[in-house]
């Protein structure tokens, strides 16, 4: 019997029977279809996020960027500061997170705010001016941000430190409260006693000079600020002092905050600023500013002391 | 047994997702999967290891390729290693029954006994080794060529060919022995 033969013969007697699938094996191929078809939509993503988890170095840099991004949201939410690399790592990343002058603005603020809740006018005062140097030097976007609650902080804090202690010199207990640079928040200024402006309340760029009556013994010192340890004494009497340098402080980004009746003088930051210190210190009137003094003097000479900061001295009689 | 352009088509479907043409490809080839795996496990472990090996071909189609052996040598492949798989599981007395020959007991046998020819042939079937049994059956129960058995039986196609001349030589002694 040839090969072909036998394989035919066998081909008669192992013949497979008919037979069918029953239901439930049917059912089953219908339901592992439809599991495998669930499971094309669910391999891509999962398979593609296995194999890139399976790669240590992308796991690292993905923990890293979750902790920096932890780190930040928390940090975003609870207000505390980040350090700089963190920092830029995070806005790199896109997260809100504050520019590091808008980050310290915010804590000067929160402190100003304290004070003024505690009546702490010598605090008020300090983070003030505090709060004012750092808005001068904050880029306009930063300025921005920080301005609308700065410039109603300062407000009010000018506002508490004049009707804590009011004016002794008739006519001129008004009080000077510029808002933040660039703020439109209006100035409130009460009637004070205006001269003309000499020599000594030169205007280089913009300045805000403030001229006002001082009794000489109600003058006292109640801001420090860097760059302002000269105290420099005025005499009583009409001083320095134009509308439009007044003017220019508001628009300059200088601001004022001038309590006559506590004869507290803060400084603030500005370009340009170029008052002097007067020669006669007759009066014990003291102005503590930052690189600037002007004082409200006809008689006094003025010399170049620097730029940025204008003295705002409120004083009454 | 459907045609090659036919099978292709089906397959195609199959391969979409089309549960209709799976339920196709799964009748059309049952008996001779079932009839295969008949040789060496008992009717309902049969039945559920085709079961099994059509669940794991929809899993598995992704990888399956017109290149090779073709469909039926790639699902008659997935039903040897589920079966394989079973006799692992069921230990040693399991594989002895593999190794065993099979009793014709079905009316086919019965029907073939009436035959002179198909007894002896019968019965030196039963007599051929395992591995003679399974490629003889793959070969003309299951229908597969040469290069499909090859691929079921992971072997080169020409080893099956040397194989299958060898199994028939020893069939044929075995007939000429009852003679």
């Amino acid at each position: 019997m040839k090969d072909n033969e036998l394989l035919a013969a066998l081909g008669q007697l192992l013949e497979a029977e008919p037979a069918e699938p029953t239901p439930l094996e049917i059912d089953r191929l219908h339901a592992s279809v439809s599991a495998a078809a669930a499971s094309v939509f669910a391999t891509p993503g999962s398979r593609a996020l296995r194999s890139r988890l399976a790669r240590p170095v992308p796991i690292v840099v993905a923990a890293m960027l979750t902790v920096a991004s932890g780190a930040t949201a928390a940090a975003a939410l609870t207000g505390v500061t980040l350090p700089a690399p963190l920092r830029s790592v995070a806005t790199a990343v896109g997260l809100p997170v504050d520019d590091a002058s808008v980050a310290t603005a915010k804590s000067v603020l929160a402190d100003l705010q304290t004070a003024l809740a505690a009546g702490d006018r010598a605090r008020i005062a300090a983070d003030a001016g505090r709060l004012r140097d750092l808005i001068v030097a904050m880029s306009a976007d930063d300025r921005a941000r920080i301005e609308p609650s700065a410039g109603r902080l300062l407000a009010h804090a000018a506002r508490v430190l004049t009707s804590t202690e009011p004016s002794k010199h008739p006519g001129t207990n008004g009080t000077e409260i510029s808002p933040a640079p660039g703020s439109s928040e209006p100035t409130t200024e009460a009637p004070r006693t205006e001269t003309p402006s000499t020599e000594g309340s030169s205007t280089e760029g913009s300045s805000s000079t403030t001229t006002e009556a001082r009794s000489p013994s109600d003058s006292t010192q109640s801001g420090t600020r860097e760059g302002s340890t000269e105290p420099t004494t005025t005499p009583p009497g009409p001083s320095e002092g134009s509308s439009a340098a007044n003017d220019a402080s508001t628009t300059s980004g200088d601001t004022t905050i001038a309590t006559n009746a506590s004869r507290e003088q803060l400084s603030a930051g500005g370009d340009g600023a170029t008052g002097t210190p007067t020669t006669p210190t007759t009066s014990p009137s003291t102005s503590v500013t930052g690189d600037t003094t002007t004082t409200p003097t006809t008689t006094s000479t003025t010399s170049p002391t620097g730029t940025g900061d204008t003295t705002i001295g409120a004083t009454s009689n | 047994m459907a045609t090659r352009p036919d099978l292709e088509s089906v397959v195609e479907r199959a391969r979409r997702g089309e549960a209709e043409a799976w339920e196709t490809l799964y009748r059309s080839l049952y008996p001779r999967l079932l009839a295969y795996a008949r040789r060496q496990l008992d009717d309902d472990r049969a039945r559920d290891a085709v079961s099994e090996a059509m669940t794991r071909a929809v899993s598995g189609i992704g990888r399956f390729e017109w290149k090779g052996a073709g469909f039926e040598a790639w699902l008659f492949g997935i039903l040897r290693h589920v079966i394989v798989d079973r006799h692992r599981s069921a230990g040693r007395e399991s594989r002895l029954a593999l190794a065993a020959p099979r009793p014709f007991d079905d009316e086919a046998a019965d029907r073939l006994i009436e035959l002179d020819d198909s007894r002896s042939l019968r019965v030196a079937f039963a007599q051929l080794s395992l591995e003679d049994r399974e490629l003889l059956h793959l070969r003309v129960v299951s229908g597969l060529s040469s290069k499909e058995t090859a691929a079921v039986l992971g072997k080169r196609a020409g080893a099956v060919r040397m194989a299958q001349s060898r199994a028939l030589e020893r069939l044929r002694d075995l007939l000429a022995g009852a003679e």
